[in-house]
């Protein structure tokens, strides 16, 4: 939606025949074309990370990223989903964050947002794509052992009010509970994402369910709960857009250095 | 005719028939059977071990079945089993002194499974040639390397030689070694350097960038900045990296020296002589100096 950043940016969008829409998702350009046969996309991201170039007579084949898409019965309409990111995302706060014993805290962490562009007749996807692209980073005690995840960088914000409004990421309440007897230190956190579910009121806000941390006694471990209903910190939510991936426990246990490192 | 057939006849009476009838039963069954070990062996095998070894497991099951339906088989022909071993026997130390370089690959072969120093689909490198693992036999190691060649390598090499597997661990560090002109800042070179690998999004955030300085060099003070990236896109970092650090160190007015050299004739010498010449002057004079066949 080449309007910007006000508003909700997805929903599905009805295109004639040969005709040709941009959007401007911050630095993200995104083109569709519907052809008689096919679907053309088209999606480049500014190299400096401002605001994209808003829409341009450019043909959307010039694009950096994208391709067609051939159906027998192409459909006329195309949909934009947001969605997490296909890795977990790792938090660290700008300050390191420290949860003394027996206390307990929200923190609000935003992660980054992805795009899914649906052909809504065919109900096939023609592309998952970030919105910016974060950078690479890896979580693990090792260099040996780990996972690859998504680095961003967090306030660590302890109030709604000082949320800043921040389009294309993804709030999630983080509630972190100190059970044991020593001092957690928040300097890096792996944040699950993809077992997240999106929700929203309507607004551009983009909510994710409550995740729950439980730093246990004794135990290494620590249990990450994943609600299953919206945040209470937004009401009339629904939820748009599904997890990638399905967790069956509705707790994921994990040892302290794989979720803290 | 008749005569030539009767001592054959004699021989191949029917208590010989029956035990080559027999013989033959016993390698039909022996194969049929060793299949069948191969594939109860693949399969439980294939459950926890990778498959390089389960197949290897395949073909031990496979051959150490036939072997015995086959010595059973002999053995109904009434050849003794004693005899048998004892020219095998012979036969294995002769063989052994001719085929010494065959021994000492398969036996580096059995060790290079027992040890795993790489696996199948693994990139290795192995003096100068680096490739992609095609197979691990019991005499050599073949590589495909990335322009499309085949290489074989002897076990015994492998065993010898210093061996380097690039796919093993699932980060890597991309090492770009830069010069700086002495007038610069060092600390302001390290924040472009920094910002750099920041906005790269494939270098790693965590392992962090590292930046080394290496020391005082000819005509430049030397760094050694490192950053880690995924095994995947390690390529696209080493290529990348470079041309945004130039490019960032042009923005920033870093000047990225190559060698200089000072004429020094000592103290007591005069200093050169220099003539300053107007560009104009040096252009229609040299334009002369070309008419007259005389280039200066």
């Amino acid at each position: 939606m080449s309007e910007g950043s006000t508003g909700k940016w997805w929903g599905e969008f009805e295109l004639a025949e040969d005709e040709r829409r941009w959007w401007t998702l911050g630095p993200l350009l995104l083109g569709a074309e519907r052809k008689q046969r096919e679907w053309r996309i088209g999606h480049e991201e500014s190299s400096n990370g401002e605001a994209a170039a808003p829409k341009t007579n450019r043909s959307v084949d010039e694009m950096a990223e994208g391709g067609r898409f051939v159906f027998a019965d192409p459909g006329s309409e195309i949909r934009l989903t947001p969605a997490l990111a296909d890795r977990p995302v790792v938090t660290r706060p700008l300050s390191p964050l420290y949860v003394p014993p027996g206390e307990q805290t929200v923190l609000f962490v935003s992660s980054p947002a992805w795009l899914r562009i649906e052909a809504v007749g065919p109900g096939v996807e023609l592309a998952d794509i970030p919105v910016a692209r974060p950078s690479d980073t890896w979580f693990g005690p090792s260099t040996r052992e780990g996972e690859l995840c998504y680095a961003t960088r967090t306030h660590g914000r302890l109030r709604l009010e000082d949320l800043p409004v921040q389009p294309y990421r993804i709030i999630t309440p983080l509630e972190i509970f100190n059970e044991s007897k020593s001092e957690l230190k928040l300097e890096r956190l792996s944040l699950p994402v993809p077992y997240l579910t999106i929700y929203s009121t309507g607004s551009q806000d983009l909510w994710t369910q409550k995740v729950n941390l439980r730093c246990e006694d004794e135990s290494q471990l620590v249990a990450l709960r994943i609600k299953q209903r919206a945040p209470s910190q937004i009401s009339g939510a629904e939820p748009i857009a599904p997890p990638r991936k399905e967790h069956e426990a509705q707790v994921i246990k994990r040892a302290l250095t794989s979720l803290f490192g | 005719m008749q005569e030539l057939i009767a001592p054959f006849a004699d021989w191949l009476n029917p208590e010989r028939l029956m035990s080559l009838l027999r013989a033959g039963i016993f390698i039909g069954l022996g194969i049929l059977f060793a299949r069948l070990a191969a594939t109860l062996a693949h399969k439980m095998a294939g459950a926890h071990l990778d498959a390089h070894r389960a197949m290897l497991a395949r073909r031990l099951a496979y051959y150490l079945v036939l072997a015995l339906f086959l010595v059973s088989a002999l053995h109904e022909l009434g050849f003794s089993l004693g005899v048998l071993l004892g020219a095998a026997g012979v036969l294995s130390v002769a063989l052994g002194f001719a085929s010494q370089t065959s021994a000492s690959n398969l036996i580096s072969g059995i060790f290079l499974l027992s040890e795993r120093p790489f696996a199948v689909g693994d990139v290795i490198r192995i003096g100068t040639t680096t490739g992609e693992v095609m197979s691990i036999d019991l005499l050599s190691v073949k590589l495909r390397t990335f322009d499309n060649l085949f290489v074989r390598i002897p076990n015994e090499s492998v065993i010898k030689s210093e061996v380097t597997t690039l796919t093993r661990f699932p980060i890597r560090r991309y090492d770009v070694q830069v010069g700086i002109a002495y007038k610069e800042d060092i600390a302001r070179a390290r924040e472009v350097l920094m910002a750099v690998a920041d906005r790269n999004p494939l270098c790693l955030e965590e392992p962090k960038p590292l930046f080394i300085f290496l020391g005082f060099g000819d005509s430049s003070l030397n760094f050694q900045f490192s950053v880690w990236a995924s095994q995947e896109n390690f390529l696209e970092v080493r290529n990348s990296i470079q041309e945004e650090i130039k490019l960032a160190f042009d923005d920033a007015g870093i000047e990225i020296p190559f060698p200089h050299r000072t004429l020094y004739t000592g103290s007591v010498t005069e200093p050169f002589p220099v003539r300053v010449v107007d560009d104009r002057d040096a252009a229609s004079a040299t334009v002369t100096d070309m008419h007259s066949g005389n280039p200066s």
